[in-house]
């Protein structure tokens, strides 16, 4: 028990002692997220939606540039970031909205297959 | 006169037996390369001369330097022996031919070795090549792991690249917001790694490579071609031992030819003939006839 003890304090100070490295890229998914939720949520009006998506528009077109400049991505986080390259419309939603001309809302939308017909018959569940 | 008879005999069996021993004086010099696979870095042509710098340095390169100097100073003295030879008649000329002999099977005794130390050369070079080759491999090997990533990276950043002006149009009409200053040092350096791109594109120092069919060589390839080089000159080395080979039989001939004309010298110079002893068949007619 007392080694249990013991071993649980050293992670426990190791955890401390080391400190949060957050990349590009995790910044932009935390952003992303936020974003998405927002998009999602039900409890706001459209307006104040409409007004937090512009602010997010722009967070989130700087965050994606800078992921493309990001060089320490290849050494720090190689299989994630070609991860989030592969699926380029989902990661960039703002310059990949910007290529067909759409919205971050819209674009995402359409990416992960919700069409507004899908979305007018949808009900709410628990 | 025995004594020149002795060494012309000596001189031929010499030169005959001379070239059998060559490699035994080259063995003991050699060339150890202090240079790293760092030089792969370099440019074809800086790459040979960083291998030849280290050449130059090392104790192989002073002994062909100066068994050069010893192969012009014998090459001279040949070339004038051999145009006086004409000069000298009776025991002199003689002397002559068997200082020409023996001069001859010194420079084919000296060209041996540096035969063999050019091979020496070679080989080391060679050997770097190798080690260069191997190294330029697994270079390539673990490049191709980050030129996937690259090629990905740089794929995601001329597609992003493409909507850029119309996506910071786009966010100025739509927020009415003046640009963020990372958008605005974002667009300025973009602008400026765009202008020097296209600088680094067209400057002449880009395009100097080699290249095969107009398409640009790889390293490995490049490593490759200087091998066959050193591979053909380490062929034409062969072929000059060759002639070295030529070179000692004719000497040796010259040697038998020597020793022929020195016997001739010393016992037929005066006509001298065998004397004949009667035989008592000559006198039988004082015994048959009786008067």
């Amino acid at each position: 028990m007392k080694r249990l003890l013991a071993l649980s304090a050293i992670l426990a100070s190791l955890a401390t002692a080391m400190p949060a490295m957050a990349n590009s890229l995790d910044n932009l998914e935390r952003e992303r997220a936020i974003a998405l939720s927002k998009m999602l949520d039900g409890d706001i009006s459209i307006p104040q939606r409409s007004e937090y998506m512009m602010s997010s528009w722009r967070r989130l077109t700087d965050l994606e540039k800078i992921v493309i400049t990001d060089k320490s991505l290849k050494s720090s986080a190689p299989a994630a970031a070609l991860r989030a390259f592969n699926s380029y419309e989902l990661t960039f939603l703002s310059h990949a909205a910007a290529e067909k001309d759409q919205m971050i809302t819209q674009h995402w939308a359409e990416t992960v297959g919700l069409s507004t017909s899908d979305l007018l018959v949808a009900r709410v569940g628990r | 006169m025995k004594k020149i008879l002795k060494v012309s005999m000596a001189l031929s069996m010499l030169a005959t037996t001379s070239l059998i021993c060559l490699p035994a004086a080259a063995n003991e010099i050699g060339w150890s390369p202090t240079i790293s696979e760092k030089i792969l870095i370099l440019p074809p042509k800086h790459l040979e001369t960083a291998i030849e710098q280290d050449f130059d340095r090392s104790a192989l390169a002073t002994e062909l330097g100066s068994l050069e100097q010893t192969i012009n100073g014998q090459v001279s003295f040949l070339t004038q022996l051999q145009s006086d030879l004409d000069l000298y008649h009776g025991q002199e000329q003689l002397e002559a031919r068997h200082q020409l002999i023996s001069g001859k099977r010194d420079y084919i005794q000296l060209m041996g070795e540096q035969i063999q130390l050019k091979k020496k050369r070679l080989v080391v070079k060679l050997d770097i090549y190798n080690r260069l080759l191997r190294q330029s491999k697994l270079s390539a090997y673990e490049n191709s792991q980050s030129a996937q990533f690259d090629e990905v990276h740089a794929a995601v950043a001329d597609r992003a690249a493409n909507v850029d002006s119309s996506l910071r149009d786009d966010l100025f009409t739509s927020t009415m917001m003046p640009e963020t200053e990372f958008a605005q040092a974002y667009a300025e350096n973009q602008s400026a790694i765009s202008q020097l791109v296209e600088a680094i594109e067209s400057h002449p120092s880009n395009h100097i490579g080699g290249s095969i069919d107009g398409e640009p060589m790889t390293r490995e390839e490049e490593l490759r071609l200087s091998m066959q080089d050193i591979q053909s000159e380490l062929a034409i080395l062969a072929m000059e031992e060759d002639v070295l080979g030529h070179m000692a039989k004719l000497v040796s001939l010259d040697a038998q030819a020597f020793a022929d004309d020195l016997n001739e010298f010393q016992y037929g110079i005066d006509g001298f003939e065998p004397k004949k002893y009667d035989s008592p068949a000559n006198n039988i007619q004082l015994f048959i006839n009786r008067s």
